[in-house]
């Protein structure tokens, strides 16, 4: 056979390294993918629950021991004190605010006094922290004098919010009498004065002994009696 | 990776399964509550940090207040009513006043008194039922108009309050007035913050 005879041959000629075998194709089935996502991610759940719950607890506990050093500085004795000295504060300074000048009362009986006028008897009566009610036997020598003293009441006293005159009563003269009082001042009448208390605010002036009496220090209770400091 | 059978595969389903129904769903609600008490400890914590700051700003507040002050409330609102040390003091203010005493009594603790004032600290102040105790005390002088003027006045610049509740002024036939007087002074009780 000559050498060129295969090339002459009409059959088809391949080389060897030509003949590459096919790989047969990768399957992937969806069942085994979800069956592996499902067991990882649970795994991965567990796990990521696992050291979060601890970090969670370890912070808990930080806050429960922080809360009880807290709770460890908190004095009950402290407190006690303080409130204490506050309750006694509110309570003087709420005695304060309700205190009543009875001068003052009485100054403002005299400035609307006539002359002539006497007051027989004054009761003054403190009705709870509301006001102070007076109530004035007053005796005077006239009707005119009476309905003069009226207007005074009525008109002249700043600090009573309520005036009523009452009981108008005419004392007739006997002989016998006419050395008492009530008689020389035969026309009486009640007069119901009225002023709360927030009107009647102590005023410091300075006292005048009316007599001189041995100076006799009073005392400083602090020192004397068994009051205990704060 | 190679492949699992298929028995293989559904277990590995009911394991996931069951881990993240009994395991990470508790633990996920047990996480849950720990953050929830933490931040009611957290909460809790910044309530008494705020107690406690108050606490201190109080304390040194009161730290503050000099001893003379202190002994000066004290005074003011005692403790404990000392009737013979307070029935003194009256009795000195009178022998100071120029006026004559007739009577002088202690009458004990005024319960209706202090009924009164509760019922006006619920509108007024906020004492309530914590207001002080008043203790009576009756008063009869004798004396002239000016000095028993001069003794109310002392009255009204004692160390403590001395409070006049009744007052019955009456002429006598010798020429000077009796004056009766129903006086109240306050104790500073202390039971209720004890008991709170």
């Amino acid at each position: 056979m000559p050498p060129n005879a295969s090339q002459s041959s009409f059959i088809p000629k391949r080389g060897p390294a030509q003949a590459k075998r096919r790989k047969p194709a990768k399957r992937i089935f969806l069942f085994s993918l979800i069956s592996y996502s499902l067991i990882f991610a649970s795994l991965l759940a567990a796990g990521g629950s696992y050291l979060y719950k601890n970090y969670m607890t370890s912070l808990l506990q930080n806050e429960v021991v922080l809360l009880d050093s807290e709770i460890d500085t908190f004095s009950v004795a402290d407190l006690s004190v303080v409130a204490e000295f506050d309750l006694t504060l509110k309570r003087a300074a709420d005695r304060i605010d309700h205190s009543a000048s009875i001068v003052t009362v009485l100054d403002a009986i005299d400035s609307v006094t006539a002359l002539p006028v006497q007051i027989v008897e004054l009761d003054l009566t403190r009705s709870g922290d509301q006001e102070l009610v007076v109530v004035a036997n007053i005796a005077t020598q006239s009707f005119d004098s009476a309905i003069f003293q009226r207007q005074l009441l009525v008109v002249g006293g700043d600090l009573f919010t309520n005036v009523v005159i009452e009981d108008v009563a005419v004392s007739v003269a006997s002989a016998e009498d006419e050395l008492q009082t009530s008689v020389s001042q035969p026309i009486t009448f009640t007069a119901t004065l009225s002023a709360p208390i927030e009107v009647l605010p102590y005023r410091q002036t300075p006292v005048e002994p009316v007599v001189d009496v041995p100076s006799i220090p009073i005392s400083n209770p602090a020192t004397t009696s068994n009051q205990t400091a704060l | 990776m190679k492949s699992l059978g298929l028995f293989s595969q559904i277990i590995a389903i009911i394991l996931a399964v069951v881990v993240g129904f009994f395991y990470v769903q508790p633990t996920v609600t047990e996480i849950g509550e720990i953050q929830t008490d933490t931040a009611r400890y957290q909460v809790e914590r910044k309530k008494i940090q705020e107690i406690n700051q108050q606490l201190a700003q109080n304390i040194a507040t009161f730290e503050s207040v000099s001893r003379a002050d202190k002994e000066q409330l004290a005074v003011y609102m005692p403790r404990q009513a000392d009737d013979i040390s307070i029935m003194r003091d009256i009795s000195f203010i009178v022998d100071r006043a120029g006026v004559v005493s007739t009577a002088l009594s202690y009458n004990g603790a005024s319960t209706q008194e202090a009924f009164l004032f509760s019922e006006d600290d619920t509108n007024g102040s906020d004492l309530g039922d914590q207001a002080a105790t008043p203790h009576a005390f009756t008063v009869g002088i004798t004396g002239t108009y000016p000095a028993i003027k001069d003794f109310l006045r002392l009255l009204e610049q004692n160390h403590y309050p001395l409070e006049v509740h009744q007052l019955t002024m009456s002429a006598t036939e010798t020429g000077l007035m009796d004056a009766n007087l129903s006086l109240i002074t306050y104790v500073d009780e202390l039971s209720l913050v004890t008991s709170n």
